[in-house]
């Protein structure tokens, strides 16, 4: 690897702590610019804790994160979070568009005004998740599926170089994971890295070109058809894990 | 009575009633603006702790230098208030604590300080409780609507230049610091501007009567808005409604100017909750009959 291409990300030695138990143990991976990297592990695993960990909204024991050569705030800046859709209160008076809007406040700073190009950004992204008709309705009047796209579409219109995504396709109806996995090839496509944190074992070789393996610790990082075998999975799901005969996998609930 | 009578008269006897008005607003535009981000950040209970704690700091600033002058009463509460807001949430963060109950620790504590150092040292000054509590919005002094002239537009100023951030940071906190913002200075800044335009109503209000229009406004713009400034837009209307009709009740009747005026806000608080156009518990209720009636007739044609 060249000083001219730095790693779309590298995370070292991560550790992170809950009331002084460790959720997450000395974590280092790095990934190149251009993959799709499904974050598969166990309920409990440390996978949101991970992510939220590298944005920085959780204090970290201790671990070091580079992105794209960057450190620090300039790192974080070229981050793109999208949380789960939990995390934020949908009756909140904002529009789809409100929302989406906020995507380019990192480019504004406090008093900017929106210019037409940002407006644009906007827009592209809004279509692209398919939103359009929505854009004036209120957040809470959508569905759950068109919620995770309401995330999405902000995150688009951020511009970032690294997608972190917690679950997108917790409580999404079929149309919209489809859409979402999508919009993450395209990104993908043009240059982007996207981490998605993932839970389904039956779809995740489909959808991922590169599987990061949790539990705890990192149990394998690496191309999807290298890390999804019988040993490591079952080294990371214990007696969770149930394997079918055509080579497919599940976990147990 | 003639209309003349019920609506001019109070006006042109002596400058109480404009004064009265005028303070009330003044004091209840802040609260109502700043209201409606506590409201979203769900900390609207935070809005009775700083209040509470402004008396240990607005006696603490008498104790120091001796004098009642407004500006530093305001920093003082405004200190003791941050104080507050910065022990409340150390001790939520905790294993252990519950965030209600650390609320209820650190501002009875405070508010229990200020009693004591209210019932000893400073029994002598002039620092009225019960106008420190209930307010005296007919008596208003020169002082007190000067400070609130300043106050008023100085928060909605600084709201204004700031709202951006001050949304983010109530929708979303994960983005705002994904984005590099300044998350808790914004949250120290409006637990200031809470003291602050809490402490400059109490002599119009009192300090319990400004925790209602921290809370009711916003309560009730949000069952009515959608959007953001909207719900803002609401919340100074219904301040300012709340005022007046309070205002012309309490000088018809004969009652207590703030008891009113916070009663009116209660009430249309009520009215929003039942009517509101699509949230209203009457509203959808109506709209559920008229659904089953359409749906009856239906099944009876078929």
């Amino acid at each position: 690897m060249s000083d001219v291409n730095p790693p779309a990300l590298s995370v070292r030695d991560l550790t992170v702590s809950y009331d002084s138990e460790p959720v997450l143990e000395g974590v280092s991976f790095t990934v190149g610019t251009g993959r799709l990297v499904g974050v598969v592990g166990p309920n409990g695993a440390g996978k949101s804790t991970m992510i939220k960990a590298i944005v920085g909204t959780l204090p970290v024991d201790s671990g070091d994160v580079e992105v794209l050569g960057e450190r620090g705030k300039k790192a974080l800046r070229k981050i793109t979070y999208v949380p789960q859709r939990g995390s934020v209160d949908w009756d909140f008076p904002v529009t789809v568009l409100d929302v989406v809007n906020q995507g380019r406040y990192g480019h504004l700073g406090l008093l900017g005004r929106m210019t037409a190009d940002d407006r644009r950004v906007v827009a592209d992204a809004i279509s692209k998740v398919g939103l359009q008709d929505l854009a004036r309705r209120q957040i809470g009047e959508l569905s759950g599926g068109q919620q995770q796209r309401v995330f999405l579409a902000r995150a688009l219109a951020q511009r970032g170089d690294v997608y972190l995504m917690d679950e997108p396709f917790v409580g999404v109806d079929a149309a919209t994971e489809s859409a979402i996995v999508e919009v993450l090839r395209e990104l993908r496509d043009s240059g982007r890295t996207v981490l998605v944190v993932h839970h389904d074992l039956a779809t995740a070789p489909e959808y991922f070109d590169s599987i990061l393996l949790l539990n705890k610790e990192l149990i394998a990082f690496g191309d999807t058809h290298d890390v999804f075998t019988r040993d490591h999975l079952q080294h990371a799901y214990g007696g969770r894990l149930a394997i079918f005969e055509d080579g497919g996998f599940a976990t147990l609930a | 009575m003639s209309p003349h009578e019920l609506f001019i008269e109070p006006w042109t006897i002596g400058a109480w009633m404009w004064r009265g008005t005028l303070a009330a607003s003044l004091a209840a535009v802040p609260c109502a603006v700043l209201g409606v981000f506590l409201y979203l950040r769900r900390l609207s209970l935070i809005a009775d702790a700083l209040t509470h704690v402004a008396l240990p700091g607005i006696v603490a600033v008498f104790l120091m230098t001796g004098s009642m002058e407004p500006l530093p009463m305001l920093l003082g509460a405004a200190a003791v208030g941050a104080l507050a807001s910065y022990a409340i949430e150390n001790l939520a963060s905790r294993d252990g604590v519950r965030s209600d109950a650390a609320i209820g620790i650190v501002f009875t504590a405070l508010f229990a300080v200020g009693v004591i150092l209210l019932s000893t040292s400073v029994q002598n000054a002039h620092i009225d409780t019960q106008c420190v509590l209930f307010g005296d919005v007919l008596g208003i002094s020169d002082e007190s609507l000067l400070l609130l002239g300043v106050v008023a537009p100085l928060v909605c100023l600084c709201v204004a230049l700031g709202w951006r951030w001050l949304g983010l940071v109530s929708f979303d906190p994960g983005l705002a610091v994904n984005l590099g913002l300044p998350v808790a200075f914004v949250h120290y800044a409006l637990m200031g501007g809470v003291s602050v335009a809490t402490v400059a109503s109490f002599e119009a209000i009192g300090a319990i009567l400004a925790i209602a229009f921290i809370i009711v406004p916003a309560a009730t713009a949000h069952i009515l808005a959608d959007r953001l400034h909207v719900m803002v837009g609401i919340a100074v209307a219904h301040a300012l409604t709340s005022v007046l009709v309070g205002m012309y009740t309490a000088v018809w009747f004969d009652l207590s100017a703030s008891g009113c005026i916070v009663c009116v806000g209660g009430a249309l608080y009520a009215a929003a909750f039942l009517f509101a156009p699509r949230h209203g518990v009457m509203t959808t209720a109506l709209r559920r009959s008229a659904r089953r009636r359409v749906a009856s007739r239906i099944s009876r044609v078929a």
